[in-house]
């Protein structure tokens, strides 16, 4: 471009007018602040909830607070500091976000359909613009959290509960294998005529056929809501192992089984007065 | 007049957010603040639409964008809620289920033996099942209360002797049992407790709550 034969456009003056330079200040102040205001704690560290959705953030206080429970501490105060948090969030993504980004497109919207083109006009409408586009970033951020954790969470509370339904399946057999080893070590304390073994796991049901004891003779049923189960082997009526196959199949296709190892319960010798 | 809808908006979630503020459960506040502000961004969005000149694709476009975010916001809260109390209610019964367990190893561990010494004794020198219990498990008894090497104070083991009947109420001080008003034998409320009661004919173990 020759400057001494064209004239400067005075379209490219007006993007570096006061009224841009305001916007670009704001819009620069905005997100400095969204930047560090996570920082403002005292030990200089982000602070999760602060941009945090509020029902991801209850719902690590309602787990944390679980935890607490099952260690047998009582439940802690939610800080001052993160209820205020709490609703901050509110606010913004509810009221704040959205009345800045829907006035300030109306006024956009009116203010186009007004004749004239006056620079206070230009300053008002771009100053409008940077307040659009900080809140539209708030608010797109809060839609977006929330549609895809809408999206996501149902697969990952799926996945929860299923993986729940197998810890459960598999600790009531374990249960079931625990009840059956301690009737089999009372079978092994009580006398004959009471219904045991007496220092044996051989049946004393048939005296004449040499046969260990079953479960129905421990008075168990092989067969529960849980799974089914058998003696595996006895060795030496000091070890018994017992068997357990579950009803609900793994992700392969097969049945879940466990053995459990049973040794015969030492008599504490006492000293009776 | 932006103001006066952002001063609505703000107290239409302010207010349930206070008056529902529990110092331990967020959730009734945040419930609470949040419908509030579902009600006042509904209104709010159609009032916009509505008096604003824009073009009927706009309206359309904005008011289905509008209701994805608002139907997104309620699935992913019902959704979080859901899952952090079935996360809350699992780590209930996985504690009830350790403490059951643990009880139940007390408890056998302290009756089997004694039974075991029972049915070996001479007839010529008979002792009664709760003098055998108690001349086994001296060691373990103080002030009323079993105490069971390796396991946690919270574990409260009290027995009860009569010649003829050992009855042992523990109760886990930490686990919660079935019923929120239970009253265990150690003054709680609420916690498991299982009882086993050992005769010459064995042991019959019971959960109480």
């Amino acid at each position: 471009m020759n400057d001494k034969t064209e004239q400067p456009n005075p379209d490219r003056i007006t993007e570096f007018s006061p009224g841009t330079i305001r916007a670009l200040i704001i819009a620069t102040c905005a997100t400095l602040l969204l930047v560090f205001l996570p920082y403002s704690n005292r030990d200089r560290s982000p602070s999760p909830q602060t941009f945090a959705p509020p029902q991801i953030v209850a719902a690590g206080v309602t787990v944390a607070q679980s935890i607490n429970d099952f260690q047998g501490m009582p439940a802690e105060r939610i800080r001052l500091r993160m209820r205020l948090s709490l609703l901050v969030s509110l606010l913004v993504g509810f009221v704040i976000a959205p009345v800045c980004v829907f006035w300030t497109w109306r006024f956009l919207q009116l203010k186009k359909l007004e004749p004239g083109k006056s620079d206070e006009k230009k300053n008002k409408h771009l100053a409008a613009k940077a307040l659009m586009i900080v809140a539209g970033i708030l608010l797109m951020y809060f839609c977006v959290s929330n549609v895809s954790s809408a999206i996501l969470s149902p697969m990952v509370y799926n996945t929860l509960k299923l993986d729940n339904l197998m810890d459960r399946h598999r600790n009531a057999i374990l249960q079931d294998l625990a009840d059956i080893d301690y009737r089999a070590k009372q079978y092994l304390a009580l006398p004959r005529e009471l219904g045991g073994g007496y220092h044996s796991f051989k049946s004393t049901r048939d005296s004449r056929a040499e046969r260990w004891v079953t479960l129905e003779e421990l008075g168990l049923s092989a067969e529960t809501k849980n799974g089914t189960y058998s003696i595996v082997t006895v060795k030496d009526d000091t070890l018994l192992v017992l068997k357990g196959v579950g009803k609900i199949p793994l992700a392969d296709g097969t049945l879940p089984t466990y053995e459990f190892r049973s040794s015969q319960i030492l008599s504490i010798p006492a000293k009776v007065n | 007049m932006a103001i006066v809808w952002m001063v609505v908006g703000s107290l239409m979630v302010v207010v349930p957010f206070l008056l529902f503020d529990n110092p331990i459960d967020p959730w009734p506040s945040i419930i609470a603040g949040g419908i509030g502000g579902t009600l006042f961004v509904m209104v709010f969005v159609f009032y916009v639409l509505w008096k604003t000149p824009f073009s009927k694709l706009v309206k359309v476009v904005s008011v289905s964008i509008s209701l994805i975010a608002i139907v997104g916001t309620v699935i992913s809260w019902t959704t979080m809620y859901e899952m952090s109390h079935f996360q809350q209610s699992l780590l209930k019964s996985i504690r009830t289920s350790i403490g059951y367990t643990i009880l139940q190893d007390c408890a056998y561990g302290l009756v089997l033996p004694p039974l075991r010494t029972y049915h070996e004794q001479k007839a010529s020198a008979h002792s009664p099942i709760g003098k055998i219990f108690l001349a086994t498990n001296r060691e373990r008894i103080h002030d009323g209360f079993c105490r069971v090497p390796d396991e946690p104070c919270y574990f409260d083991i009290r027995p009860l002797i009569t010649d003829s009947v050992v009855t042992l109420t523990m109760v886990d001080s930490v686990a919660h049992g079935d019923k929120d008003g239970f009253a265990n034998a150690n003054g709680l409320r609420g916690r498991l407790q299982v009882s086993a009661v050992l005769t010459e004919k064995g042991v019959r173990y019971e959960r109480q709550n």
